[in-house]
């Protein structure tokens, strides 16, 4: 692994930390579950659940999306995300911005999302794509 | 009367092949021609991944599914003038389902589905509309022109292509291709389509394999993968390579001394041949 590439994966880690940090805050007796893709040149998306167990349910639930650029020279489009209560599209969208949020409801699943296409010159056109279905 | 029975002749050839022309300008350009009995294409990812599989049975009307290395493509089993039958399959290492482990064991979720050669709309083995498949898509769009990529009554959902400046790195080498984006709704709900296609083919190499009427053929109603989805094996010769060289300005610019050369040479040939 070369000087870049550990750079790279290290800036990587610690957008995720942040992201969940973000998740976890608002409630911190969550159950909370990330998960990033990525990445050749620092690029990547990251989508994560969080929710109040109780009683078989989560409550106060919260999604996230994001994506970030790293070295890579752009985005091809926009930030596609999709967020899953019940195993079951709650929302849906897209948008050229850098993450998206959701929060409220109650579910005994969670999941989300996210989506965004790259291009960079060395590789050309590419998608990440970050799943996550983990609550309960 | 010898005269009119010959231009009645052409007439109707001309009009019989002028349907002809058309029907088959047609059939070119929303039947992918490289979709043959045994056509097959797999995608792989090698991350964790998830899947919302429809179990009626359950509260929720679905299982929770996380699995390993998932492979998922489709096989042509049959194919006639106007539709084909796809096999469908989703190998995965499994890992949960509802919460229950499934010990890291090989398993498979099957499927078959009629599709539509020139709508792509998928249909279950009972005949029950599944939509539209966006597995493919027309091949060859031009920059900015409309692709349709659910038609389903009263749905229909058209994006722009882009073109400019889009290839991929395949394993059959670096393609020219398309992308295709944006979210709509169907169903009174937000879907989202993030589509990269084969210049050539029309097939989906990259993107967001998230949803699809073919999936849903083999009980998948979302799939969540992670990282690089890749076009991991297919028998589908994606068509040129990705050449950014503009060859029509090249060949401008070559043909022109020539051109030149020519028209030169014919006036100096004339004037010669008048001297004489």
């Amino acid at each position: 692994m070369n000087k870049s590439a550990i750079i790279k994966s290290g800036s990587l880690s610690a957008m995720l930390v942040a992201m969940a940090i973000a998740i976890v805050i608002p409630a911190v007796s969550a159950d909370t579950s990330t998960k990033t893709a990525g990445s050749y040149y620092g690029e990547g998306v990251g989508a994560g659940v969080a929710g109040n167990p109780s009683g078989g349910l989560y409550y106060s639930c919260a999604w996230h999306s994001g994506r970030w650029l790293g070295s890579c020279q752009q985005y091809s489009g926009n930030l596609y995300w999709t967020f899953y209560g019940n195993g079951a599209v709650i929302e849906s969208g897209n948008q050229y911005t850098t993450s998206h949020d959701r929060t409220g409801g109650t579910y005994s699943t969670l999941g989300a999302s996210a989506s965004s296409s790259f291009y960079d010159p060395r590789r050309g056109s590419f998608s990440w794509n970050t799943g996550y279905a983990g609550l309960p | 009367m010898t005269k009119q029975v010959t231009k009645f002749g052409f007439f109707t050839a001309f009009l019989v092949l002028s349907v002809y022309f058309i029907g088959v300008a047609s059939a070119d350009q929303f039947s992918p021609t490289w979709l043959k009995e045994g056509t097959y294409v797999k995608y792989t990812t090698d991350q964790v991944g998830y899947a919302y599989l429809a179990n009626n049975s359950h509260p929720l009307g679905s299982d929770t599914l996380s699995f390993w290395n998932a492979t998922f493509g489709w096989r042509c089993i049959s194919i006639n003038d106007t539709a084909a039958k796809l096999a469908v399959t989703l190998s995965y290492i499994g890992k949960e389902l509802n919460g229950i482990s499934l010990g890291n064991a090989t398993l498979q979720l099957i499927g078959e589905v009629y599709v539509d050669l020139s709508t792509r709309a998928v249909y279950d083995l009972n005949g029950s509309l599944l939509g539209t498949t966006h597995m493919w898509v027309p091949a060859n769009p031009s920059e900015g022109q409309d692709v349709v990529v659910w038609d389903v009554p009263p749905d229909k959902v058209v994006l722009p292509a882009k073109c400019n400046d889009v290839w991929f790195l395949t394993i059959q080498g670096k393609q020219d291709g398309f992308s295709l984006e944006g979210t709509a709704t169907i169903n009174g709900k937000p879907r989202n389509f993030l589509l990269l296609c084969d210049q050539d083919t029309g097939l989906m190499v990259d993107g967001s394999f998230e949803w699809d009427p073919i999936l849903t053929g083999a009980g998948v109603n979302a799939l969540l993968l992670n990282g690089l989805v890749i076009l991991s094996d297919t028998n589908i010769t994606l068509g040129s390579t990705y050449d950014p060289t503009n060859w029509s300005i090249i060949i401008t610019f070559a043909t022109l001394p020539i051109i030149a050369f020519v028209v030169l040479f014919v006036s100096f040939y004339k004037r010669m041949r008048k001297r004489r």
